[in-house]
């Protein structure tokens, strides 16, 4: 990942001890000091005045709708820009469209246009999140990407989509659920910033989908029992048997195929894949984390945004997480996170609880 | 020779194989040089990318595992010499 070398902590550390004496520091220190700092200042307030105030989500379909919210995130607003490798490799490719301008000829480009909309609106409106970094990081995109290229990254800056091959995936930016995952694994670099092997890897391919699934979710205003909990439903081609790429809510039940096989994400500890394939099964064992938080916003009910969501974001950006967090650090991350915010007493925090019993992670 | 490639990761997490045997005079004439131009035991130890696909590569004896960023060169070149001839064998 191209991240910051300097833990967050002592980013942190180093934010709080000399706000004031920023300006000699190289430029990349800056702005990695300057993110944290932004995110110190704002996150907690902002997350505080979360409320019972929801607004209704809006999807950035070309000419946006007015923001509506609590007041504090009133002003929060995406800047995007999208390019086109135009089938090479070379980043960033051409500038096609960026914030403000009008669709153009290219369905591919607005898709992922609106699709980065749509990931910002969720963060802003419900967390008060300013982009990625939490101080209006401008998000940056990438299609059409090589050649038959299957697949859509996270490069450290920019989301980069390839179309497909036509044979067994289509293009990448089809489904809205990829363009909120990948713009999570920025939301990810910038606070937990969990490392991209085995359990911790998991974590972060698990807060991918997680977030992207509840981006689809707050599009929609579906609440956790109408939603999918599907990541990447339409991508396959009419050749391959299934509907998706992972479920959440029943991993290992996506596809089964003759040629792909069948879905091979566990949904429990007992399932827990050890391999050294996929940076130590990253994209496997995520089912496990996956399905603890399906399983907690349907007990819950209502908007999995809301509460659900509320105890997630909390974790994911608070102090009990870091780069080599493995499961069980994540469990207790939530159970402070619930702890802090409804009590031990409340039904959030016994449902969290029976969720990761559900999954093998609760002794 | 067995050339063999495997390809994991990526958003999809679909693994992909693709493998090829290949005999005497074909090895020396298409891949000896290209084979012997893979720095096997040099291989940078970096972290992937989120989603980025992982390639384990082998040729005989030789093995090596590079995530896609470092696909370059005679690796590039390697792997896809690989994909192309497999799909033929197969079909
Ligand atoms: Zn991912």
């Amino acid at each position: 990942m191209h991240c910051s070398i300097v833990p967050p902590y002592l980013l942190r550390r180093i934010a709080r001890l000399e706000r004031d004496s920023l300006q000699p520091a190289a430029e990349a220190a800056r702005r990695a000091l300057l993110r944290t700092a932004g995110l110190n200042r704002t996150r907690q307030a902002k997350v505080r005045q979360l409320s019972a105030v929801l607004p209704a989500p809006s999807v950035l379909h070309p000419g946006p709708e007015p923001a509506r919210g609590p007041e504090a995130w009133a002003e929060l607003a995406p800047d995007r820009q999208i390019n086109d490798a135009q089938h090479g490799e070379r980043l960033p490719g051409k500038r096609v469209r960026s914030e403000g301008r009008p669709p153009v000829a290219d369905p591919v480009v607005n898709e992922a246009y609106d699709g980065l909309g749509s990931t910002f609106e969720l963060f802003a409106r419900v967390y008060g999140r300013n982009s990625l970094d939490d101080a209006g990081e401008v998000l940056r995109a990438t299609v059409h990407y090589g050649q038959d290229y299957d697949n859509a990254f996270w490069n450290g800056t920019r989301m980069v989509f390839g179309d497909g091959d036509g044979q067994i995936l289509k293009g990448f930016t089809g489904s809205l659920s990829v363009i909120g995952h990948e713009l999570t694994h920025g939301v990810v670099q910038y606070t937990a910033n969990f490392a991209y092997q085995g359990q911790s890897g998991a974590l972060n391919e698990s807060m991918a989908d997680v977030f992207a699934v509840l981006v689809e979710q707050y599009a929609l205003r579906q609440t956790a029992a109408e939603a999918s909990w599907l990541i990447g439903e339409g991508l396959f081609t009419d050749q391959v048997s299934g509907v998706a790429l992972r479920s959440l809510k029943e991993p290992g039940t996506a596809y089964d195929d003759d040629v792909l096989g069948k879905d091979p994400q566990p949904g429990s500890m007992a399932g827990y894949v050890q391999t050294s394939d996929d940076n130590g099964g990253v994209h496997l064992n995520s089912g496990i984390p996956n399905r603890a938080f399906a399983l907690l916003a349907l007990r819950l009910g209502g908007y999995a945004w809301e509460r659900a969501g509320l105890i997630w974001y909390d974790a994911l950006t608070g102090p009990d997480v870091g780069a080599q967090t493995d499961f069980a650090g994540f469990v207790r991350a939530t159970e402070s996170a619930a702890v802090k915010r409804y009590g031990r007493d409340s039904e959030e925090y016994a449902a969290l609880a029976a969720a990761w019993a559900a999954v093998g992670l609760m002794d | 020779m067995r050339i063999s490639v495997k390809r994991t990761g990526g958003f999809a997490g679909l693994t992909r194989r693709w493998s090829v045997e290949v005999g005497g005079d074909e090895l020396e004439r298409d891949w000896r040089e290209v084979i012997e131009a893979c720095p096997w035991e040099a291989v940078p130890a970096q972290e992937n990318q989120p989603d980025r696909f992982i390639y384990d590569i082998q040729a005989g004896e030789r093995q090596a595992t590079l995530p896609e960023r470092e696909l370059t060169g005679p690796w590039l070149r390697l792997v896809d010499m690989a994909r192309r001839a497999a799909g033929q064998q197969s079909g």
